[in-house]
């Protein structure tokens, strides 16, 4: 473990961290963020971001470890895919994700 | 089965995830929060307790925390690796998002409760319309006022300095939290250079009144001091 890596689990310990920070409230404020824009569909779109997100992938592994187009990603972060339009594996994950309601 | 980094791996660095931010990853708002949200909610705090707001529960601090993460996104294509850490950076964004939740959460203002039961007195108008023709009257009537002027003399602090230095002090007493820039329209000069302009006439002023023994009955007046 280099130093670092012990610097961050050492962090993850720390009382300040003890609330993890639900990925559904960060989900519901990226929304508000995202409908600023003028997109169509802002809670999927915070959705998917949330999933993301969470796993700290790039748009492209992440498209690639779900199968799905790096298009279709890019559509559906951008807000202009709604539930019934994203590709089934994306909505797989979602479907079984808290932040997507 | 998706295959997630492992929670071992480096966490991503502040500069890796803004430029992440300024291509427009806004996902990365995630990972800033989780990995560095800590480090945010620092200054977070700093700015809360400015707004005179000492304790917040951890969901009101979280949601500060997050929102400063997506004001952040906003800027990331401005903000460049080696400079200041990008909440430090964008200070006066993240006190905006505070001042905004503290504004939201204040208590309004209670009319009634408000009220001052006891009149203050009005205070006396000068007969002069400027600091500067008051002045001269009070260089001719009060033998203390004279003495300023000498001083100001001795110490080459000119007439349109001295009256400056008097009208800072006029505004500071009736209670205006920047005299400095106030008075700059006046003055038509920059408030940092009013600033410097009080700062060295009240220098030299001080170092003739402490230095003259002629000055000693000057020495306390707050204008010298």
């Amino acid at each position: 473990m280099t130093g670092r890596q012990a610097l961050e689990a050492a962090r993850r310990r720390h009382p300040s961290v003890r609330t993890p920070v639900p990925a559904s409230a960060v989900a519901a404020r990226l929304a508000e963020h995202v409908a600023r824009s003028g997109a169509r569909w802002p809670e999927v779109a915070a959705a998917v971001l949330a999933d993301r997100g969470t796993t700290g992938l790039d748009p492209s592994a992440y498209a690639e470890s779900l199968g799905v187009s790096c298009t279709a990603l890019e559509r559906a972060e951008a807000g202009a895919l709604g539930p019934d339009e994203l590709p089934a594996p994306l909505l797989r994950v979602l479907a079984a994700s808290l932040a997507f309601r | 089965m998706r295959t997630l980094p492992s929670p071992l791996d480096e966490p991503p660095s502040v500069a890796e995830l803004m430029a992440r931010m300024a291509a427009g990853d806004t996902a990365a708002v995630f990972a800033l929060n989780e990995h560095h949200g800590h480090r945010i909610a620092g200054a977070v705090r700093h700015h809360l307790r400015d707004c005179g707001v000492d304790r917040i529960t951890p969901e009101d601090l979280q949601g500060l925390v997050l929102d400063a993460c997506i004001e952040l996104l906003a800027v990331a294509p401005a903000w460049r690796p080696g400079w200041a850490q990008p909440w430090n950076w964008a200070w006066g964004r993240i006190r905006g998002v505070v001042a905004a939740w503290v504004g939201t959460h204040a208590v309004s203002l209670d009319g009634e409760r408000a009220e001052v039961d006891v009149e203050v007195p009005a205070s006396a108008r000068s007969t002069e319309d400027t600091v500067a023709e008051a002045f001269a009257r009070l260089v001719e009537a009060e033998p203390l006022v004279r003495l300023v002027a000498e001083a100001a003399q001795v110490a080459r602090v000119d007439d349109v300095a001295l009256v400056c230095l008097l009208d800072y002090r006029v505004q500071q007493d009736q209670g205006d939290p920047s005299p400095a820039h106030t008075l700059a329209a006046r003055y038509g000069v920059h408030p940092d250079t009013l600033r410097q302009r009080i700062s060295r006439g009240r220098r030299r002023l001080r170092e003739v009144v402490r230095a003259d023994p002629r000055f000693a009955a000057i020495a306390d007046l707050e204008l010298v001091a």
